[in-house]
């Protein structure tokens, strides 16, 4: 049963800000046309929403059962802008908004869920799943130790320092995936380059694929994977020592590094294919 | 979902987790739908990412492949409205289509170009609701996508019996309608 409580409504212009106690279990939705949601963590059982509304916007925050809704109006309709500051439990799970906005969350450890057409998402932690989505704006997260999904057609993707799963596409821009501790990653790119670095574990499997762009690998030492390579016009290339298992065609046969444990594929169809050692820092 | 058993579900399958810790969590499981639910996303997450081919859940039902038949019709302005709502569906539908080792009940390669060929349109048709810089870098995208989808066919009838290739043009196809239906997704939001 909806049990709406509309906390408040104020006239154009007028700043938004208002704290509403929520449940352990309570879920943030933001929706925003244009703006920006800037969202940071605390150690309260509370929510502040602080918003600055433009262009006549109205600013609400609504408890609906274990989701607290927050957004704009424009009365008369119209696309609403508001920069939203907005302050959450620590561990709150976050579904942030959806058109031509700017979204930074700080610190959070709790999941994402993040959406939008252009502008930029840049996430700092996160726990559980963190997934992105964008048309054209770039994809960042960093310090998760979550199942990472990121999504984008036009724009680039930097995932950095993350413990967990992943997969990752962006069509036309560069994915770079750095300090990865995953055992189950997926990354690709047609007009892009692929990067990533950190520890190739026995039990992975970690499959990485572009178009014209380059893929690079860069692991600790020593490396133990089985590497299938694919290319049509590229070049497999590495400086450590492998051995060739499986040559099928031209361009496309297994390298085996060490024991083989990791299973890693490596596919570009005119880039060049590139392990390489992850020196320490 | 805001317990200390939430950010284990990925250890309980990794199998990180023993002995009466197992217990505990399976209990905590029989007791929490939002861990429950968690614990299937991620579940479905990992089949996806260990999976190279497309599972029978990717396999569009008889009452997908009807909604997407309506979706595509020949008069477009019956087809516009469903076809935003049924966009990310189509996407599915296609690209399980393409890599699904037996045809479906339509036309699938038909189906497909019909499908992407009305989203263009669609685009087309509504370009003025996408800014000039956007239009643009979408332009590129797909010129981008085209290309790549042209060399791989080229490729693929210099060698035909080449699986990384095969599979590869139906990735290409997949980014193809990813695009296509964010654009659209834009369109519609904006409208």
């Amino acid at each position: 049963m909806l049990t709406a409580l509309l906390l408040a409504l104020r006239t154009l212009q007028a700043p938004f800000d208002t704290t509403i106690a929520v449940r352990p279990d309570t879920r943030l939705e933001v929706s925003a046309s244009s703006g920006a949601i800037d969202v940071k963590v605390w150690d309260r059982s509370d929510v502040r929403i602080v918003a600055r509304p433009e262009r006549g916007a109205v600013a609400y925050a609504a408890l609906d059962g274990a989701v607290l809704r927050v957004g704009a109006r424009v009365p008369g309709g119209g696309f609403d802008l508001v920069s939203w500051e907005i302050t959450v439990p620590r561990r709150m799970g976050l579904t942030l908004g959806r058109g031509d906005v700017d979204i930074t969350v700080h610190g959070t450890e709790g999941s994402v869920d993040a959406t939008i057409s252009s502008g930029l998402v840049r996430i700092e932690g996160g726990r559980g799943i963190v997934a992105l989505r964008s048309f054209q704006g770039d994809l960042e997260v960093r310090g998760a130790r979550a199942t990472v999904t990121a999504e984008s057609s036009l724009g680039r993707i930097f995932i950095g320092d993350v413990v967990g799963d992943l997969d990752v596409r962006s069509n036309s821009n560069h994915v770079t995936l750095e300090n990865i501790d995953s055992r189950n990653l997926r990354a690709a790119s047609i007009g892009g380059v692929i990067r990533f670095s950190g520890p190739l574990h026995p039990d992975g499997r970690y499959t990485l694929t572009a178009h014209s762009g380059s893929v690079w690998v860069k692991s600790p030492t020593p490396i133990n994977a089985t590497v299938s390579v694919a290319t049509v016009s590229g070049a497999f290339s590495s400086r450590l020592s492998y051995d060739i298992t499986d040559r099928r065609r031209q361009g496309i046969f297994t390298a085996r590094f060490g024991n083989g444990g990791a299973q890693v594929s490596m596919e570009s169809f005119s880039g060049g294919l590139v392990v390489e050692e992850l020196k320490p820092m | 979902m805001n317990d200390s058993w939430s950010e284990r579900l990925s250890e309980y399958l990794d199998g990180g987790i023993t002995g009466e810790e197992v217990v505990a969590l399976e209990r905590h499981l029989s007791e929490c739908e939002a861990c429950r639910t968690a614990l299937g996303e991620l579940r479905a997450v990992r089949l996806r990412l260990s999976s190279d081919s497309v599972t029978q859940a990717d396999q569009p039902t008889p009452r997908e492949w009807a909604r997407l038949r309506r979706s595509i019709a020949p008069s477009r302005r019956r087809w516009l409205v469903p076809a935003i709502l049924a966009a990310s569906l189509s996407g599915l539908v296609v690209i399980g289509t393409l890599l699904r080792p037996h045809p479906g009940p339509a036309e699938p390669a038909s189906l497909y170009l019909k499908a992407s060929s009305d989203l263009q349109a669609l685009l087309r048709d509504n370009a003025g609701r996408l800014r000039p810089e956007t239009v643009k870098a979408l332009q590129e995208s797909m010129t981008q996508i085209d290309s790549a989808v042209a060399q791989a066919e080229r490729a693929l009838r210099a060698d035909p019996a080449n699986d990384y290739l095969t599979r590869y043009l139906g990735e290409l196809h997949q980014a193809r309608m990813m695009t296509l239906r964010q654009a659209v997704a834009v369109v519609h939001l904006r409208s």
